[in-house]
């Protein structure tokens, strides 16, 4: 088996020293004592141009990949006060003027430390992965040192240095070791916070006074602008919180079960009430008013100490329903509705870990009337109301407070001292005027925490170099033919909603010489295009799926791809991922396979225009035959669905109309739906079945399927009781087929519209549904219940759902087409990977909703 | 996003080594002067040592006993971990009777491995170790079992696996005798792609010759120790 092939491999330590990095960490409760190794090396390059002692040509990988390319230019940027130099940001610069780092205006030839790097990633995701891609696209010349590899710049954490000082101890000892390396140009750190050197070879520079040496940066500074604790707001020095447990308290009282920890969650309703989930205790502790809340952001990491028992409250939520009750009932163990049960609430001690972001929000002019005076100028505080409810009022200082009024701004906060009865923040951005549409739907997705930014250079460089000319080869001898059947000869056209650009899928059927029929479905082949962790992989990963807006689509992957090489356009060749069936005359499936084909699609209709080509008796060419064929066969598939207790219950699409691209939204209306509607939907149903069962029998553990578990119970129970209420009408829940057959019952004669806002109110008392690798459950478990269907997963939209491209490469890897994945196996990763695709989903139904 | 970066886009692991190094490997022989032959070896932040006794009368069989300390992993696992190690004993046993230079082992001989700290390479250190032992022990070999071990991420491989690394990537261990690289025993961890797997079977193959010349390196010095002492003492 092994080639033989020698690899020049070498003992660590002929260009490092190993040092011990001892920790102790609890593991189940037992205190572990974890050693590993960490290697000091003296072989890491500088990445200068000047420089001419570092051995850059280092290969990285395997040889022949690309070496570490020295990247800082000879002639850096040039201030009058600094001259020419290299900008060091430590990490306060960067959680706070991340937007400067990204601005076209300043930051070139930048050294970001390894350390500096894992301290942002630590405490911010977004912030490490906007820097990253900023790295990535290499126009702006940063380089990446690895300076806690590094043992001429290595410094050892003491015991019981904070995070912040060791910090900026790596920062200066690798800045005075650049200095000492490269006389020739000046190291300048740039910092936020205080820091301070006694190497006079490196500047260290707050970020307000570097930012201004380079011009057009007015609107950035802002940005670098805190409410400085010199600046009393509060000259009575009042108390409005109580201080926060010391860590160590914190922890100890977690630990003991003298306090809760727990995600809080802030009402909907109230932003003055939220509550936790403990599961030691399963149940909600309520935590109710300012005080007790005490400084905590909705999804902040609290501690928890319960107020005494006769501070519990009831829920709001009960309390209507509360009066007509004995007090025998509380005996009870089953908790229904009519029930009084004490709900424990405690007060916040602790922030554990803050999960603070940026905030969309707009400035509360109540709180500062001057600012509207046109005459004043200059810095101020002010306060800015986020958008999202759940989250306080955040004091910013400006110094554009007038022109910021009744704008979108982004800010950030940074602190909320005992002092003060806001948390205290600083301006990132200004998204523009409120109600204007480009400002508002940046909002949403910031708000929503959508990837809206344009692809970067890293990712682009993945797409074919031939562009829109990209062709499939001609010559069956190419390799890319390479176990791709050809299926251009088949009469597949594509059935879509009208204009539709990024087409996934195209079907056929012909007649089979037996009686039978031979149906396919040809979706998208995305994954010949994004291979396995390229960076466009990455992003498309991140992304998750594409939203579409009222009147934006932001994609998944970038144009190219989506709307034209991987879209199955009309008579052009595509590649394709093709599944093939054959079917009886009752739709009962014979075999089913499985191939990578090129195809060429004849035709691409909307659902109106296949259902008149349908309809239109005297039309009998191929293609209509064959679409003839599919819509038969479709009910059939469809009868034997909803007989198997299928439910009909998706909500009815909502189109919104447009008057042209620039204006306003002038309308909503309700999609009809028409027979070609559900007999795409069919057909992409036994498609996403057929894969499901395939990749589970190739990988029984990690399977990329989907299930939808039944509703309980109980959340059926008020819904079927307010139908009885109102119009009499029974609702069984024991099935789903039970469900769906009563659903069809509820029909009020006078009102058509009552029978979809019945299905409406019955899909939200659903669970969702979940992505799942296949070793998590067990197979009874894999049901998808709103499908009847004992296995399901998502195959059919791999242009604009992430799902599908993990998807195609198991099924590429099942059929042998392509090597599996060599980490497929780590199902830790798909389990974050689910976490990720249902978030990306469920932003894409809320911007629906606001939007 | 894992807790460690196993691979970062300027090449280097999470500890700080190219794709192709091997961690620090150091050896000792003849810890135990009492015993029949004894060995101790470090291989990064894991560490093993190694006790035989024998060839004593009895049926000629190799028997392993692999001891870990409680200090020395987490708790995670215990009962996969228990089956590991009998998988482990079995295939050290197979292993080292095959490498055995007579046909038939010189009677029974005890091995006790104790594994004293955990970072990855349990596998290679436990067979270098054992080696050393039995030659300390003079049990006639053909030659060294040198094991290390490798694994792929995306399509580079990765020599000898630290703990996290382990727990990320699909890797293999392989035990080579002698200097032409023949292998004699191959544990595959979990599933590595048909395709990947010469490339990450000829990295480990390289990794066992690098280690093979500590080794000999290691039995030489010692051995003109041990002959100098005893031109001193006149034995
Ligand atoms: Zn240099």
């Amino acid at each position: 088996m092994p080639s033989k092939r020698k690899f020049e491999v070498s003992m660590a330590s002929e260009s490092a020293t190993a040092l011990d990095h001892v920790s102790l960490r609890s593991v189940k409760g037992k205190c572990v004592k974890i050693v590993r190794e960490q290697y000091l090396r003296t072989d890491i390059p500088c990445r200068s141009l000047l420089c001419t002692r570092c051995n850059t040509d280092l290969s990285v990988a395997l040889p022949g990949s690309s070496p570490m390319l020295a990247t800082l230019s000879s002639a850096p940027p040039s201030t009058d006060s600094l001259g020419p130099h290299y900008a060091v940001p430590d990490l306060s610069a960067l959680t706070q003027a991340m937007d400067c780092f990204e601005s076209s205006k300043l930051f070139y030839d930048v050294i970001i430390l390894q350390s500096v790097l894992e301290q942002l990633r630590s405490v911010s995701t977004p912030l490490y992965r906007r820097l990253k891609s900023v790295i990535a696209a290499n126009n702006k010349r940063f380089v990446v040192f690895h300076n806690l590899f590094h043992k001429p710049s290595f410094v050892a954490k003491q015991p019981a240095e904070t995070f912040d000082h060791y910090g900026s101890r790596c920062v200066l000892s690798a800045a005075s070791w650049y200095a000492k390396h490269i006389p020739d140009v000046n190291i300048v750190v740039v910092s936020a916070g205080l820091i301070e050197t006694n190497d006079s070879s490196v500047t260290v520079l707050p970020l307000s006074e570097y930012i201004p040496q380079f011009s057009g940066t007015a609107s950035l500074l802002d940005s670098m602008l805190r409410s400085e604790p010199a600046i009393k707001k509060n000259p009575n020095n009042t108390v409005y919180f109580s201080e926060h447990f010391p860590t160590s308290k914190i922890l100890g009282g977690v630990k003991s079960g003298q306090l809760i920890q727990g995600k809080l969650h802030i009402s909907h309703y109230n932003s003055n009430e939220g509550h936790i989930y403990s599961s030691d205790r399963d149940d909600t502790i309520l935590i109710i008013g300012k005080d007790n809340l005490n400084r905590a952001f909705n999804d902040d990491i609290v501690a928890v100490e319960l107020l005494p028992q006769s501070e519990w409250k009831t829920e709001l939520v009960t309390l209507d329903t509360v009066k007509d009750v004995d007090e025998d009932d509380s005996n009870d163990f089953l908790r229904t509705d009519s029930n009084i049960s004490k709900k424990p609430t405690g007060k916040v001690v602790g922030i554990v870990r803050r999960n603070w972001r940026q905030y969309v929000g707009h400035i509360d002019i109540r709180s500062t009337p001057d600012i509207l005076n046109p005459t004043f100028h200059g810095i101020t505080n002010v306060l800015v109301t986020p958008m999202d409810r759940k989250i306080p009022k955040i004091r910013i200082r400006t110094r554009q407070a007038g022109s910021l009024v009744g704008h979108r701004i982004l800010v950030m906060p940074d602190t909320w001292d005992t002092d003060s009865r806001y948390p205290d923040g600083h301006f990132i951005r200004d998204l523009g005027p409120m109600e204007d549409q480009d400002a508002e739907t940046e909002a949403i997705l910031l708000e929503n925490d959508v990837q809206y930014q344009p692809f970067s250079q890293a990712v682009l460089d993945c797409l074919p170099k031939e562009g829109h000319e990209w062709r499939v080869p001609e010559s069956k001898s190419d390799p890319l033919w390479n176990k791709r059947e050809d299926l251009r000869n088949l009469q597949i056209c594509s059935i879509d909603p009208p204009g539709c650009q990024d087409i996934d899928d195209a079907l056929h059927a012909r007649m089979l010489p037996n009686g039978n029929y031979e149906c396919g479905v040809h979706i998208a082949d995305v994954t010949h295009f994004v291979k396995p962790r390229t960076p466009m992989d990455n992003e498309a990963a991140a992304r998750g799926t594409t939203v579409y807006l009222v009147d934006k689509r932001i994609d998944m992957l970038p144009m190219l791809l989506g709307t034209d090489l991987c879209s199955l356009k009309p008579r052009v060749e595509r590649f394709a991922f093709s599944v093939i069936w054959e079917l009886t005359p009752d739709a009962e499936i014979v075999s089913t396979r499985f191939t990578k084909s090129v195809i060429k699609s004849v035709n691409a209709f909307s659902y109106d225009e296949a259902q008149k080509r349908i309809d239109e008796t005297s039309n009998s060419d191929e293609l209509t035959k064959s679409m003839r064929m599919l819509l038969k066969l479709s009910k059939q598939l469809k009868q034997r669905r909803i007989d198997a207790g299928a439910l009909n219950l998706a909500s009815p699409e909502v189109s919104v109309r447009l008057e042209n691209e620039q204006n306003d939204p002038t309308g909503v209306e309700v999609k009809e739906l028409k027979e070609t509607n559900s007999l795409v939907e069919e057909f992409m149903l036994l498609a996403n079945i057929s894969v499901a069962k395939r990749i589970y029998e190739a990988f029984p553990q990690t399977a990329m399927l989907r299930r939808h578990q039944p509703p309980p119970e109980s959340r059926f129970e008020e819904f079927s009781k307010e139908l009885k209420k109102l119009k009499g009408l029974k609702l069984s829940t024991k099935s789903s087929k039970a469900i769906a057959d009563s659903l069809d019952k509820c029909i009020d004669p006078k009102d058509p519209y009552f029978n979809t806002l019945a299905r409406i109110m019955a899909t939200r008392c659903m669970m969702s549904a979940q992505y799942f690798a296949s070793g998590q459950f067990d197979y009874a478990e894999f049901r998808h219940y709103g499908l009847a269907s004992e296995i399901y997963t998502h195959f059919t939209s791999p242009i604009r759902r992430y799902a599908d491209i993990i998807a195609h490469r198991e099924l590429a890897a099942a059929i042998g087409y392509e090597p599996a994945d060599s980490r497929m196996h780590k199902l830790q990763e798909e389990h974050l990977l689910s976490f990720m695709l249902v978030r990306a989903l469920r932003v894409t139904q809320l911007s629906r909703k606001r939007g | 996003m894992s807790r460690i970066e196993i691979f970062n886009s300027e090449g280097f692991r999470h500890d700080g080594r190219r794709f192709d190094e091997l961690r620090n490997f150091t050896c000792t022989i003849g810890d135990h002067p009492n015993l029949d032959g004894s060995s101790s070896v470090k291989l990064g932040a894991t560490k093993v040592s190694c006790m035989v006794v024998g060839p004593y009368n009895g049926p000629p069989r190799l028997n392993f006993s692999i001891d870990v300390t409680p200090f020395s992993t987490f708790e995670r696992q215990a009962r996969k971990n228990e089956k590991r190690l009998q998988e482990l004993q079995s295939l050290l046993v197979t292993s080292f009777t095959s490498a055995c230079a007579t046909a038939e082992l010189p009677g029974t001989i005890d091995v006790r491995i104790q594994v004293l700290a955990q970072d990855g390479g349990l596998v290679s250190a436990c067979t270098n170790a054992a080696t050393l032992a039995l030659i300390d022990a003079g049990i006639p070999m053909k030659d060294y079992i040198c094991a290390c071990s490798a694994g792929i991420y995306d399509t580079t491989p990765f020599l000898d696996l630290s703990n996290a690394e382990e727990t990320d990537l699909s890797f293999l261990t392989i035990g080579a005798l002698g200097n032409d690289s023949d292998v004699l025993m191959l544990l595959l961890e979990n599933k590595i792609p048909a395709d990947h797997l010469p490339v990450v079977m000829d990295m480990a193959l390289s990794g066992t010759q690098l280690v093979r010349q500590v080794m000999d390196d290691t039995v030489r010095y010692y051995t003109q120790q041990r002959l100098a002492k005893r031109k001193l003492t006149g034995l």
